[in-house]
């Protein structure tokens, strides 16, 4: 067995690696799910399929060779119905078992008859490049299988995308795994060759940017990069493809040169010359190819595009401002309207009851208790509106959180808390800060964090510098319940709250307070570990 | 003997303002989260309405609702809320209630309510 490079594999090569690294990178993300698993399960039919350029690099027998691709067909005949079920799958269309079944049969069949028999491929055709099996009698069946379920899945997606009522950020998703198919469905081309001796495989290209494209819509679930996506993914294919064609011609002039001119098959020379140019080439082309392609198919500049993106991301920053206020809406309707179906219950008897000694009694104090919450809730929400503006004097941080923890150092005896303080940063460190409205910032965290720790637990209270000494940060860190993944998010809307007392409007007051101090507020938890909270501060 | 009617609300104040309109009238059982509604259901066979608060903070109203068809079907539940949302309403009418009270509410329609669920 003799190593020889045939410049030919090198991109096939390099998209079967690919395919192997999308698929494990994709199942290492979340194995349990379904959707990963099949993507998995595509990579190994794809990794088969562009296996079937290693052999082109040694001098096996025929025999060999067709071993080889027959190996490879087992998989490949598989891939229509794993594509089409990961589609469905994808969807949520529930499944037609009937069809399934028989889908899957004939996958199966397409796929023993490779192996055994001639007649999904027979003997091998010689390109000029490598040798390619010949399509046997029911080959056309293999293609029409895949043609047919390709077929299927983008009418689906077309459905799918016709579907208005679906949101926005779906229908991106559905936009990436449509041009997904779509690139797919070129991959097909590779069949070709099965029917000529003349044809060049380039199906490994478009199949590439198949995986490439669904390996990020199942990684990411981003709204605007669709676009960069889409266009990247036509830049570097068009690249691709354009190279290859360089790279064909190149190799066969060299190849007959370096044979007519100085006599023998030099192949170390030969692709160390083809390197040379490619690296040469490859940066002009490449700009060149994606101002193209962004005139052609985007028809923008790239200062464009990137001025859309930014209004698009506008956009989406407005759209959550808008959910912010719907949930202060619905906030406010239940923390008021409740005192006020209590004073109302009360006002309503109290013409009749007014002798009632034991009714006077009872609902007096519980009318003043409910003005009061209303008046609490008014002034809440005004400091949330409109907090004051910060009156920033130069303050001494550790001073402050000091005297912000001796407040609650009654609540701390009571529930078991300990406190421990990590000043690393020495001498007096004075911020320009608004004392009153820091110290109801840290009021604020330290209170959820007693909150969340009612059974013991310790308080850390950290304070330090990055290198460049811009910012102070003040860590906050308890050993609380936690705060689940889903709620995490949602920590700093107002009127968010999971707990039997409490306006939700504390932390969202924090985070306006520490945004008017010029300053950052980063919150993370693990569920029964604790939360931490940490407080960015500019020094000047 | 008065009917059974089961007040669910985690607010003291709320309950007590219910037990103010309906309490002359009714037996009532006081409870402050799903868990105690259940829990008294499930002792009080005869208890024949059920008023609900949506918003509570461990087990949502709705969820609670759906708890109580299926173990106590012959329930009639009345959902009482801060909300006029008609998605709400129409969501918790799927869920099986029978009744939908916005607050702050009128005695009235708090009796009425109860008496047309009893006959």
């Amino acid at each position: 067995m003799h190593f020889h490079l045939n410049p030919h594999t090198i991109l096939p090569l390099l998209c079967m690696t690919l395919a192997i690294v999308c698929g494990i990178f994709v199942i290492l993300q979340n194995p349990r799910a379904k959707l990963n698993r099949l993507f998995f399960a595509i990579c190994i039919t794809f990794t088969a399929w562009f296996s079937f350029y290693i052999p082109f690099n040694f001098n096996y027998t025929d025999q060999i060779l067709l071993t080889w691709f027959r190996a490879s067909y087992c998989f490949i005949s598989f891939i229509p119905i794993t594509c089409f079920t990961f589609i469905t799958t994808y969807r949520q269309i529930p499944r037609n078992e009937f069809w399934f079944k028989i889908n899957s049969l004939l996958g199966l069949t397409l796929s023993l008859l490779s192996l055994t028999t001639d007649l999904i491929i027979k003997n091998l055709s010689y390109f000029p490049f490598y040798p390619y099996p010949h399509a046997g009698t029911l080959h056309p069946l293999l293609v029409l299988h895949c043609i047919y379920l390709a077929f299927f899945s983008i009418i689906i997606m077309i459905k799918a995308l016709k579907d208005l009522s679906l949101p926005e950020k779906q229908r991106n998703h559905i936009k990436y795994m449509l041009s997904a198919i779509i690139c797919l469905t070129f991959g097909a081309i590779d069949f070709i060759g099965n029917y000529t001796s003349t044809f060049y495989e380039i199906g490994y290209i478009p199949a590439s940017g198949y995986l490439i494209i669904t390996t990020i819509a199942i990684i990411k679930h981003q709204l605007m990069d669709i676009q960069v996506i889409i266009r990247k993914g036509l830049i570097y294919s068009t690249l691709i493809t354009f190279i290859t064609l360089i790279f064909l011609v190149l190799v066969i002039t060299i190849e007959k040169f370096s044979q007519n001119f100085i006599g023998y098959h030099q192949d170390l020379l030969n692709s160390a010359i083809l390197s040379l140019i490619i690296a040469l080439i490859f940066i002009p082309l490449k700009n060149r190819i994606q101002l193209c392609i962004d005139k052609i198919f985007l028809k923008a500049s790239p200062i464009e595009i990137a001025q859309q993106n930014e209004l698009l991301r506008q956009e989406v920053i407005q759209t959550e401002k808008f959910k912010a206020v719907a949930t202060l809406a619905s906030g406010m309707a239940h923390e008021i309207k409740n005192p006020l179906t209590v004073i109302k219950t009360f006002s309503e008897y109290l013409p009749q009851k007014l002798d009632d000694k034991a009714f006077l009694k009872k609902f007096a104090p519980m009318i003043s208790q409910e003005v009061n919450r209303i008046d609490n809730l008014v002034h809440e929400l005004l400091d949330f509106a409109k907090p004051a503006v910060p009156i920033l004097k130069p303050t001494n941080i550790h001073n402050l959180i000091n005297s912000t923890l001796e407040l609650l150092s009654n609540e701390c005896i009571k529930y078991n808390i300990k406190i421990h303080r990590d000043y690393r940063l020495s001498g007096d460190v004075l911020l320009p800060l608004d004392y009153n409205q820091i110290k109801q910032s840290l009021l604020n965290i330290f209170l959820n964090a007693i909150e969340a720790m009612k059974t013991g637990g310790q308080l850390n209270v950290s304070t330090y510098a990055r290198v460049d000494k811009k910012d102070v940060h003040i860590k906050i860190q308890d050993t609380g319940t936690g705060i689940s993944p889903e709620d995490l998010p949602h920590v700093f809307d107002p009127f968010f709250t999971k707990k039997d007392s409490g306006t939700g409007l504390g932390l969202s007051i924090t985070h306006e307070i520490i945004s008017n101090h010029k300053g950052k507020i980063f919150v993370e938890s693990a569920l029964r570990k604790g939360t931490t909270f940490i407080l960015e501060l500019p020094s000047a | 003997m008065s009917n059974k009617i089961l007040i669910c609300d985690d607010e003291e104040n709320i309950r007590e303002s219910i037990k103010l309109i309906l309490g002359d009238f009714y037996d009532l059982f006081l409870v402050n989260s799903g868990e105690q509604a259940l829990y008294t259901l499930e002792n009080n066979k005869d208890i024949k309405v059920a008023l609900l608060d949506i918003k509570m903070p461990k087990v949502n109203g709705l969820d609670v609702l759906t708890q109580i068809k299926s173990k106590f079907p012959q329930v009639k539940i009345i959902m009482v809320t801060g909300y006029r949302c008609v998605e709400t309403a129409a969501e918790a009418a799927r869920l099986g209630a029978s009744g939908y009270i916005v607050k702050p509410f009128k005695s009235e329609e708090i009796l009425e309510t109860v008496k047309k669920n009893l006959s």
